[in-house]
């Protein structure tokens, strides 16, 4: 626990003067999670990453809204027709891609489909399997390092080797193994079992860590002497006291698994085409970029912004737990 | 814990008997298997009797087995051997549920006020643990009876919401007192209670632990050690020397005529306020450090630091027994027990500063 233990010290009102002293105000104190998130209004950079968040989350619930707007469906292409016929062309006859103009505002891509409806769809794949995948690592990583942290023993032996097990295995082989295996089916399911599989190990030697440390406090032992159950004491005793550092490690955990699911659907595993994916546009966009800047650009920059949004607040949200620390530009607003 | 204590009678039933109670840690060794065949004797055959309604005193260096045995009492430990008989009926083998009942008659309030509560918690919820945990209380009735125990142990029940971190050292101790008191137990083992205190708050939490007693009924086990604490304290005082008991007997007994040496080297261990007076003291040190508690010394376990020590000392285990003309609940275990007013010879090539032993000695050379 050590850096989470004096944190509550600050911007405390002052105790009063040993016993009876009476006060009559400032009885309601504040919780370490409610100071925290004071902190966290404070800084800037959480500010600025939370509000890029939440556009990015507003490009995912409104493509919809966006192909409405544009008329262009996220999977529809425009070829273009003969001659003396003039129709909407996302393709040039020698198969180039067009550039950003008044019909595509980013451009289209190889198969003249509209890269700004498909780069908004593309936020939906992204951020459900980031926060699902990273959910269901912080949740089995959490119950299972508890578990071996708190019972010890042979559990604890058991449930460690695992974890390492896990970690030291090569993790894309193993995706692509299960993807030939599966014969290509699963999708965005594979995508987030395959993610969450290979980041609960990192979580769980976490939380096994915090938990080996909390279990000898006092407080453990005062549990116990009045008779507290081995699941009061895990829920009620130990839970709150390795939260903190899980919310962070949730934090940073969305966006490795958002690079995580890129990097699958670079490599042609999980989400399949024509479903809209940023990881599946950059792997097209490599044989067009000397001619199709806009392809590669703009899906890039929407997979860029969206896992630095995230790092940032993984950061601020830590900072905000364990506020020793000064980070660059993170000045109070 | 009255000051004016007189000696308990002797016909008061026991409310704890421990009986040969033995307590050894495996030491885990290095390997990938992390066997070892070392154990810590943490503590020693002890077999004891605290009396319903007296304060035992415990006291002993650190590393002495003193935190051991009130775990091993509180069975927060699972004894290595012996037994433990609370009211006459024995405790040191029901698993944690059969267990649940007694934990309700004893509690244990513990030396550090701040690893004692948990941070992430309300006062409030902290003290009804005990109501949540034996189901006894719930809602508007447990915030009322938790309000009640805020001012009878002098805190403003007002404060039910706030965190452990708002408060200072003293008044997170009795946070942990009105926790143990919750469920009105017989029993307080109070471990190194005021240990962690400054010196002004110390007074005050000794007095709210000696009115309790008296309010209550309470009966304490006392572990400290802090000599002139015990002495403030206790009816009877038990003194443990690496996991053993050397000797126990009444206060008074004890301070006028130690039987055992070690007993009377912590005595002269008592800083004296007056430094007049302290320089005329005669003072009795020991050298030499604990021994390891992992490999303790054959015979009696003092036998490498006592100044009386004889070969016998080294081969035989002195039984703990009534010595002398003591009176019966006057027990050492020292086959050369100090007569009345007889002074330990000096070790000679001690050097002052042993450390714990010779406080009186560092005072003196200021």
């Amino acid at each position: 626990m050590s850096v989470y233990d004096e944190l509550q010290v600050e911007a405390l009102p002052a105790a009063p003067a040993e016993p009876g002293g009476f006060q009559a105000q400032a009885i309601e104190g504040k919780s370490p999670w409610r100071l925290a998130f004071e902190r966290l209004l404070h800084d800037r950079v959480a500010i600025g990453s939370s509000v890029v968040i939440v556009l990015i989350a507003a490009m995912a619930v409104f493509a919809p809204l966006v192909a409405a707007l544009t008329g262009h469906g996220p999977d529809a292409q425009y070829h273009g027709c003969p001659p003396p016929l003039r129709c909407i062309a996302g393709v040039t006859p020698e198969g180039i891609p067009v550039g950003p103009s008044g019909h595509f505002w980013l451009g289209a891509d190889e198969l003249g489909r509209d890269l700004l409806v498909r780069v908004f769809y593309g936020a939906r794949i992204s951020l459900l399997v980031g926060i699902s995948a990273a959910a269901f690592a912080v949740g089995g990583g959490v119950v299972l390092g508890m578990l071996a942290g708190y019972l010890g023993r042979v559990v604890d032996t058991f449930l460690a080797r695992l974890f390492d097990v896990v970690l030291a295995m090569p993790y894309l082989i193993f995706a692509i193994a299960l993807w030939t295996a599966l014969s290509g089916r699963g999708g965005v399911l594979l995508d987030i079992g395959v993610i969450s599989f290979f980041s609960f190990g990192a979580v769980a030697r976490i939380v096994r860590g915090q938990v080996l440390s909390i279990k000898e406090k006092e407080y453990i032992e005062a549990a116990r002497s009045l008779g507290a159950g081995t699941l009061r004491i895990m829920f009620v005793d130990i839970f709150p006291n390795v939260l903190a550092p899980v919310i962070v490690y949730f934090t940073l955990l969305v966006p490795s698994a958002i690079v995580f699911e890129a990097t699958l659907a670079f490599l042609g595993i999980g989400v399949q085409p024509p479903t809209p994916d940023w990881g599946s546009m950059l792997s097209e966009s490599i044989n067009y970029y000397q001619v199709a800047w806009w392809y590669v650009v703009f899906p890039g920059l929407a997979l860029l912004s969206t896992t630095l949004a995230f790092n940032l607040l993984g950061d601020s949200v830590r900072d905000a737990f364990d506020p020793r620390y000064n980070r660059m530009f993170a000045k109070e607003t | 814990m009255r000051v004016d204590a007189q000696p308990a009678a002797p016909s008061v039933p026991a409310l704890v008997r421990l009986e040969g109670v033995t307590k050894h840690f495996p030491v885990r060794g290095g390997g990938l298997w992390r066997r070892s065949h070392d154990v810590v004797h943490a503590v020693d055959n002890v077999t004891l009797d605290v009396r319903r309604g007296e304060t035992l005193g415990l006291v002993g260096e650190t590393g002495s087995g003193k935190s051991t045995l009130a775990r091993c009492v509180t069975r927060l430990v699972d004894l290595t051997a012996g037994n433990v008989l609370l009211d006459g009926e024995d405790i040191s083998r029901l698993g944690p549920r059969r267990l649940r009942p007694y934990r309700r008659r004893m509690q244990i309030i513990f030396q550090d006020p701040y690893g004692s509560l948990n941070p992430r918690r309300r006062v409030g919820s902290i003290i009804g643990d005990p109501f949540a945990i034996h189901k006894v209380a719930d809602g508007p009735e447990r915030k009322h009876r938790v309000q009640e125990l805020m001012e009878l142990v002098g805190l403003n029940p007002e404060h039910y919401n706030r965190f452990p971190a708002e408060f200072s050292g003293g008044q997170r101790q009795r946070i942990g007192v009105a926790r143990a008191l919750a469920l009105r137990p017989e029993l307080i083992v109070a471990d190194e209670p005021v240990s962690a205190l400054d010196v002004s708050v110390r007074a005050q939490v000794i007095n709210l632990l000696a009115e309790l007693q008296d309010e209550l009924e309470l009966t304490y086990v006392f572990i400290t050690h802090d000599l002139s604490v015990v002495r403030h304290v206790s009816d009877r005082v038990a003194v443990m020397y690496l996991g053993e008991i050397v000797e126990v007997a009444e206060r008074h007994d004890l301070y006028a005529k130690p039987r055992h040496p070690y007993s009377r080297v912590l005595q002269s261990a008592i800083p004296v306020p007056d430094p007049d007076e302290a320089d005329r003291r005669s003072r009795a040190t020991v050298g030499g450090e604990l021994p390891s508690p992992i490999s303790p010394p054959s015979g009696c376990r003092f036998h490498p630091r006592c100044p009386k020590a004889q070969p016998r000392c080294r081969q035989e285990a002195p039984a703990l027994e009534v010595k002398l003309a003591d009176p019966a609940g006057h027990k050492a275990a020292c086959h050369f027990p100090l007569a009345d007013g007889e002074e330990l010879p000096s070790m000679g090539t001690v050097p002052d500063e042993v450390g714990e032993l010779t406080v009186p000695a560092r005072r003196a050379a200021l």
